[in-house]
């Protein structure tokens, strides 16, 4: 028997059908981005109306893809924060309504619980204690799961996330919206060495990108000549350099995390996750000092299996939730 | 409506800045803030939520939209950055947060010239030197007042 999840917090409608054993039986990701790039922007009210039009189909679909349909499925998990307000009322209503008329039991999830235990979906043996890095638009936080339902947070960002100065670096430099993939792309071809970039290695596993994201606008001040814009070769080393330094300043504070603790295993999720060079870089550095999962970028980047996965951990722990779910735009937690 | 113009030359004098002025700040207060990329728009916020009483890690909401700091008076932190340009800054439910609390508003330009007048207050940061910034404050005599003191 599985459980039907259900993701709605930001500008992606998914659902998934996520079995016991954590297999996916089927995801299903509907991107607004296409909408809101119209727009030049995210518009919050176009996101909540857009879940509302694509919820029912994108649910059909993921049930008609899985074996038994509906007769398949034990509970229906669902998102309720961090988000957007109204997109995530959408994901927690339909989920109640749904439940309500199948006579189902639901479960709330937090998104960064769906990030965290997307590795178990691509590494089912996975299990406390391990050190989490957490990657994504809005967080970069290392924290210890240190057994079911007991996470410490180690560190966090003080100021931009790594994934906003990625998309703003990309900005600086010219390239698309969103700015990790173009990045990713850009730097293949350039000289990471090329120039020296900050990498602050601040105490308590703390991250600061603030400072990174500034010394990439002078220098591309410095490298500009006029209005003209840059080479794509230089385009490219500027790409590579940012990325190298941001890279390192990850796996420096992921490998001093994985000493501190002493944890056997580690795990890096979060949109980010899919950077190239990130898993790269990551998987040479943690060899031999824990094993790592990185769950594949289809897992790092939002989906519905992931909030499947998140369930089940929170069913198994302390079973479903009782009435209406309440959603929490400034949710913090990681269970 | 007073304007008042002060430079800074580090980041920990945009943050003292920042908590003369956040200790002035009121219920109702919205400070739209503007400023290019790495001006220090977030360390000015920090310096704001502080001197406000608020509580908790200033971090750039430029992906979570918004962030709350509780305390005597709530700060509420916004972004426009990813928004749609031209937004109704009372789609992400402005005017409730104004009813108890004060709003800071990053990349506040990007909704415009502000005809409707969401914001009483605007701090535009210039980068003038690798580390010197000007920060040019118009709005009410009283918030003006933190920085023409001293």
């Amino acid at each position: 028997m599985s459980l039907l999840a259900i993701e709605t917090s930001c500008d992606e409608t998914a659902a998934a059908v996520v079995g016991p054993d954590l297999s996916i039986h089927s995801s299903i990701v509907a991107s607004q981005a296409a909408a809101h790039a119209a727009y030049g922007g995210v518009v919050p009210e176009l996101a909540a109306r857009m879940h509302l039009e694509r919820i029912a189909e994108v649910t059909a679909a993921a049930l008609a893809a899985a074996p038994g349909g509906w007769g398949g499925i034990t509970g229906v998990a669902v998102t309720r924060g961090p988000g957007l307000a109204g997109c995530l009322l959408v994901g927690t209503a339909y989920a109640d309504a749904l439940a309500g008329a199948r006579g189902l039991p639901v479960v709330g999830v937090s998104h960064m619980a769906g990030h965290v235990w997307a590795a178990q979906l691509a590494d089912p043996a996975l299990r406390p204690p391990f050190v989490a890095l957490v990657v994504s638009g809005g967080h970069t936080e290392l924290i210890h799961v240190e057994a079911p339902g007991a996470v410490r947070l180690l560190g966090a960002t003080r100021d931009d996330a790594v994934g906003e100065a990625f998309d703003k670096v990309a900005r600086l430099l010219g390239l698309p919206y969103p700015g990790g993939p173009a990045i990713d792309v850009s730097a293949r071809t350039g000289n990471p060495a090329r120039h020296r970039l900050p990498r602050p290695i601040l105490p308590d596993f703390g991250f600061s990108f603030s400072g990174l994201k500034t010394a990439v606008r002078y220098l591309l001040d410095d490298l500009r000549v006029g209005d003209q814009p840059l080479a794509t070769t230089a385009q490219a080393d500027v790409a590579a350099s940012f990325q190298a330094a941001a890279v390192d300043t990850l796996c420096t504070q992921l490998e001093a995390a994985i000493e501190y603790t002493g944890a056997p295993r580690a795990i890096i999720v979060g949109g980010v996750a899919s950077n190239r060079s990130l898993r790269e870089e990551a998987a040479r550095r943690c060899r031999g000092l824990a094993e790592l999962t990185i769950p594949p970028p289809a897992l790092c980047t939002d989906n519905a299996a992931m909030v499947g996965a998140a369930g089940w951990e929170i069913v198994r722990r302390r079973g479903f939730d009782d009435g209406p779910l309440s959603v929490d735009p400034g949710l913090a937690s990681y269970i | 409506m007073t304007a008042v113009s002060r430079t800074s030359g580090s980041e920990a004098e945009t943050l003292a800045l920042g908590e003369r002025l956040g200790r002035c700040l009121r219920a109702g207060d919205a400070v739209a803030l503007d400023g290019p990329l790495g001006a220090g728009k977030t360390v000015l916020v920090r310096g704001l939520v502080a001197g406000a009483g608020a509580v908790g890690a200033v971090r750039s909401p430029t992906f979570v939209l918004h962030a709350v700091h509780p305390g005597p008076l709530p700060v509420h932190h916004l972004d426009l950055y990813r928004l749609a340009p031209s937004l109704d800054p009372r789609t992400l439910g402005l005017d409730e947060m104004l009813e108890t609390g004060a709003a800071l508003v990053e990349w506040a330009e990007r909704v415009g010239p502000d005809p409707l007048g969401w914001f009483n207050a605007r701090c535009r940061i210039s980068i003038v030197g690798p580390t010197a910034r000007e920060l040019a404050l118009t709005g009410p005599g009283r918030l003006c007042a933190a920085w023409t003191r001293g």
